[in-house]
C-alpha cells in the first residue's frame, strides 16, 4: 500500500502544479526560428545568394555599432523592456504555478477537485439554507478561503447562522486540503423584486 | 500524469529569462550612465570580430549549431506530454501472456458514469507512472452537484473494476 501512497502523492502533486509546457514549447518554437533563419542566411551567404531579411555579416556589424546608431533614450527602453520580459520568466519557472485546484482525501482513489465545482456546490448548499435565488449568491473559492456572499431580497432576512452551518457542513463532507476556511458575507441592501 | 520533464521545462525558461533579464539590465544600466556609455561606444568603434563571418568554414559551423539547435529543441517539444499508455496490465504465465487494454477500462468505466445526473461528460485515459500503469477519470460535473457524491459514484465503479480485473491500479479522478 505504500508503494501506492507513493504514486498518488507524485500523481497529485504533478495534477495540482502547471507543467509549464505552454510556456516552454512557445519558447523552443522560437528557438527554432531564429535558428532556421540564421542558418538560412548563413547557407544563402555561403551561396553568394542575396540575403533572405538581413545579410548576417551586416546584422553582426550593425549589432556592434548599436550605442553609436541609436538614442540613449531608445538603448534604455528596449533594455529595459528586454529585463522585464525576462524577470517575468525567471518569476514563471522559480513559482509554484499551483492550478485552481484542491485535493480529496485519498482513499481507493486519489481525487483532485477544480475550484469550480467546489463554488459551484457551495453556492447550491448556501442559496438553499437563505432562501435565494441561486442568482443571489456568489462563491470564490481561492487556496485557503471559500468566500461566500448572499445578497438577500428586500423586506426579507437571511439567516446568516444557518448558511454558516450549510456551507461548513459541505466543505466538512468535501474535506478537501489545503483547508478551506469558509468566509460568509450578507450584504446589508436587499434585491427588489428578486 | 504525463512524464513532461517538468524541472527541464522550468530550467530552460528560467536559462532564457536569466539570459534576457543580464543583457536588459546590462543594455540599460550602461545606457543611463553616461561615462559608462561613453566606453561601450569607444569599445564598440575599436572592436574586431576575431573570425571572419563571411567565411566558408565559420558559416558551416554556424549552420551546424543551428541543425543541432533546432534537433534538441524539435525533441524537447516533441517529447512534451507523453506517458499515455495503451496497455493497462500485462500478466505473463509460462502458457502464454493476457493484456489488458486501457480501452477496456476507459470504455467500462465511461458507459458505468455517464449516465449519472451530476456528470455532464467523462473521460478515462491510461498512464503510466513512474512505470507502473494508472488510469485518470477526468470528470465534468453539473452545477451545483456535489463532488462528494461523485467521488463516492466513481469509487463504487473502480470498485467494481477492481474485481473485474483483480488487482488494482492507481486512479486519479479529477473534478471540474
Amino acid at each position: 500500500m505504500s508503494d501506492s501512497q507513493k504514486a498518488y502523492r507524485r500523481i497529485v502533486r504533478r495534477e495540482m502544479h502547471s507543467p509549464r509546457s505552454t510556456l516552454a514549447i512557445a519558447l523552443a518554437v522560437v528557438g527554432v526560428l531564429v535558428a532556421a533563419w540564421i542558418g538560412t542566411e548563413s547557407v544563402l551567404l555561403s551561396l553568394g545568394r542575396p540575403a533572405l531579411l538581413v545579410d548576417p555579416v551586416v546584422a553582426l556589424d550593425a549589432a556592434i555599432a548599436l550605442p553609436t546608431t541609436v538614442t540613449v533614450a531608445a538603448l534604455i527602453a528596449a533594455g529595459s523592456v528586454v529585463a522585464l520580459v525576462g524577470l517575468a520568466l525567471v518569476l514563471v519557472a522559480l513559482l509554484p504555478g499551483r492550478r485552481a485546484l484542491h485535493q480529496g482525501r485519498t482513499g481507493r482513489t486519489a481525487v483532485v477537485i477544480g475550484n469550480r465545482a467546489i463554488a459551484s456546490v457551495l453556492a447550491r448548499r448556501a442559496a438553499r439554507a437563505a432562501g435565494v435565488g441561486s442568482d443571489q449568491v456568489v462563491v470564490s473559492v481561492s487556496r485557503r478561503v471559500a468566500e461566500v456572499r448572499v445578497s438577500r431580497s428586500s423586506g426579507w432576512t437571511v439567516d446568516e447562522p444557518s448558511v454558516a452551518a450549510a456551507v461548513e457542513h459541505e466543505l466538512a463532507r468535501l474535506d478537501v486540503s489545503p483547508a478551506l476556511r469558509p468566509s460568509i458575507v450578507v450584504e446589508r441592501r436587499g434585491v427588489v423584486g428578486a | 500524469m504525463n512524464a513532461t520533464n517538468r524541472a527541464l521545462n522550468r530550467a530552460g525558461i528560467l536559462i532564457v529569462g536569466l539570459v534576457l533579464l543580464v543583457v536588459g539590465a546590462a543594455v540599460a544600466v550602461v545606457a543611463a550612465v553616461p561615462s559608462w556609455l561613453q566606453g561601450w561606444q569607444d569599445g564598440a568603434a575599436t572592436l574586431a570580430v576575431p573570425f571572419d563571418p563571411a567565411e566558408t568554414a565559420t558559416l558551416a559551423i554556424v549552420v551546424a549549431a543551428c541543425v543541432l539547435a533546432i534537433v534538441l529543441l524539435a525533441v524537447f517539444v516533441v517529447r512534451q506530454g507523453r506517458g499515455h499508455t495503451r496497455t493497462l496490465v500485462r500478466r505473463g504465465g509460462s502458457s502464454g501472456e493476457v493484456v489488458v487494454d486501457a480501452k477496456v477500462a476507459a470504455t467500462l468505466i465511461e458507459a458505468a458514469l455517464e449516465n449519472h445526473p451530476a456528470i455532464e461528460s467523462v473521460s478515462v485515459s491510461g498512464y503510466r507512472v513512474r512505470r507502473t500503469p494508472a488510469l485518470k477519470i477526468a470528470l465534468s460535473v453539473r452545477r451545483g452537484s456535489s463532488p462528494t457524491d461523485v467521488r463516492d459514484a466513481v469509487d463504487g465503479v473502480v470498485a467494481r473494476w477492481d474485481a473485474l480485473l483483480g488487482s488494482e491500479v492507481p486512479v486519479l479522478v479529477t473534478i471540474g
